[in-house]
């Protein structure tokens, strides 16, 4: 419960800070890095939350889509993955509208120990991927 | 989270609503409704639309009969895509397989649990 | 008595049901059960590696197991007299006319029984999905190679 209060005043917090008042949470990489996902996740008005998490050299982002723009779900993911690849280009990006993957992503932040993370990437990449 | 249950709710709920349009309107036994509506699916995945209805209404669009046919074409578009024309029939059930045989397999083991009560 | 005498009779005999409430039935009735459904996808993506694409499947058959369930205890038909194609629709509704076949007809045997009328209603929509899913593939197949039509 605590836990869950703190998230959501972080979220909160971060919505207070972020553009067009959306929740975006960007984690584990270079401060620079960090606010340049924040600039192109917040330009997208489609958008309502997401998470980006850096681990190494994976870039990975959960995002929540509208209600009535989920039927354009495939397409938004497409371009947004042409964004931020374009604007990383050593990374390797992973980004899916999927609630899973974000729920996922969302779980990343928290894990610390090196072996487990690696593990959870792994998994998050193959959900993405997967198909019907 | 709350919109995707109104709009898994309002989409069945209308799928359901063309279902019953087809009984009292059309007159259409539910043989034969529902097979309208499998291949109303079928045709639907054929000009790329039923997905981005799941996509939408999750669900809402799964549940309902519609995306039997809609997972049979996709089965068979996918696999025909990998290995051309030879998938149409071999990617067929790729995708579907879940439903009927859940039904195959619950229906025998309803069989062996239950009796029936009368003719109904 | 010929056809036309007989139609007109099964007319004036059976009640009129009014269209507008049916259809609002039909929509609770299918509405709650895809409303489930949604719960239950959500269910198998939260404590399960699945995601919005793949959930589906594990969640059409858990839905026929609670059809199974419904069937089994004879609450299916109360939910289908209520609900009409609301309960039809659904797959629970092509589960139940598995199901309820495969117990109706079980004093026949397993073999005959159970095994050769479970198909008599979902049959047909097998039969059609089927060939109709074959038809618009290959169609769209044929499409693609002439290149009228992306993927």
């Amino acid at each position: 419960m605590k836990r869950l209060a703190a998230s959501a005043g972080l979220c909160l917090l971060v919505a207070g800070c972020g553009a067009g008042g959306e929740e975006i949470r960007v984690s584990g990489g270079e401060p620079e890095d960090n606010r340049k996902v924040q600039e192109i996740l917040g330009e997208e008005e489609q958008i309502t939350s997401a998470v980006a998490v850096f681990v190494k050299e994976d870039l990975l982002v959960g995002v929540e889509v509208s209600p009535f723009n989920r039927y354009r779900k495939a397409k938004i993911e497409e371009e947004l993955t042409g964004k931020m690849e374009k604007a990383f280009p050593d990374e390797t990006v992973t980004l899916s509208a999927d609630l899973k993957i974000y729920w996922e992503t969302d779980k990343l932040e928290e894990l610390e120990e090196e072996d487990k993370l690696h593990k959870k990437v792994e998994t998050i990449k193959s959900l993405s991927k997967e198909e019907t | 989270m709350m919109a995707a249950f109104v709009i898994a709710f309002v989409v069945g709920g209308l799928i359901c609503v063309i279902g019953q349009l087809l009984f009292d309107v059309a007159k259409l036994s539910p043989g034969h409704t529902l097979c309208l509506l499998v291949v109303s699916g079928a045709i639907l995945d054929g000009f790329g639309l039923y997905e981005p209805l799941i996509d939408f209404a999750g669900a809402g669009a799964t549940i309902p009969i519609t995306s039997f046919g809609n997972s049979l074409t996709h089965g068979a578009l996918q696999e025909a895509e990998k290995h051309g024309l030879v998938g149409v029939i071999t990617g067929m059930f790729e995708v579907t397989s879940s439903g009927i045989s859940a039904a195959i397999l619950f229906g025998f083991i309803a069989s062996l649990l239950f009796r029936s009560k009368g003719r109904p | 008595m010929d056809r036309q005498a007989y139609t007109q009779l099964e007319q004036q005999t059976t009640p009129k049901t009014p269209l507008a409430l049916n259809l609002l039935k039909a929509f609770v009735t299918g509405g709650i059960i895809c409303a489930i459904g949604q719960g239950i996808m959500y269910f198998y993506m939260y404590f399960f590696d699945f995601t919005e694409r793949t959930a589906g499947n594990p969640t059409v058959a858990t839905m026929i197991f609670i059809a199974m369930l419904l069937t089994g205890f004879g609450k299916y038909k109360r939910i289908a007299q209520f609900g009409g194609a609301g309960s039809a629709v659904p797959v629970t509704g092509f589960g139940n006319a598995m199901i309820s076949a495969a117990i109706e007809h079980r004093t026949e045997g397993y073999v005959l029984g159970v095994g050769g009328n479970m198909f008599k209603l979902a049959g047909s929509v097998i039969v059609f999905g089927v060939f109709s899913a074959f038809v618009v593939a290959l169609i769209k197949t044929i499409l693609v190679k002439f290149g009228v039509v992306g993927w």
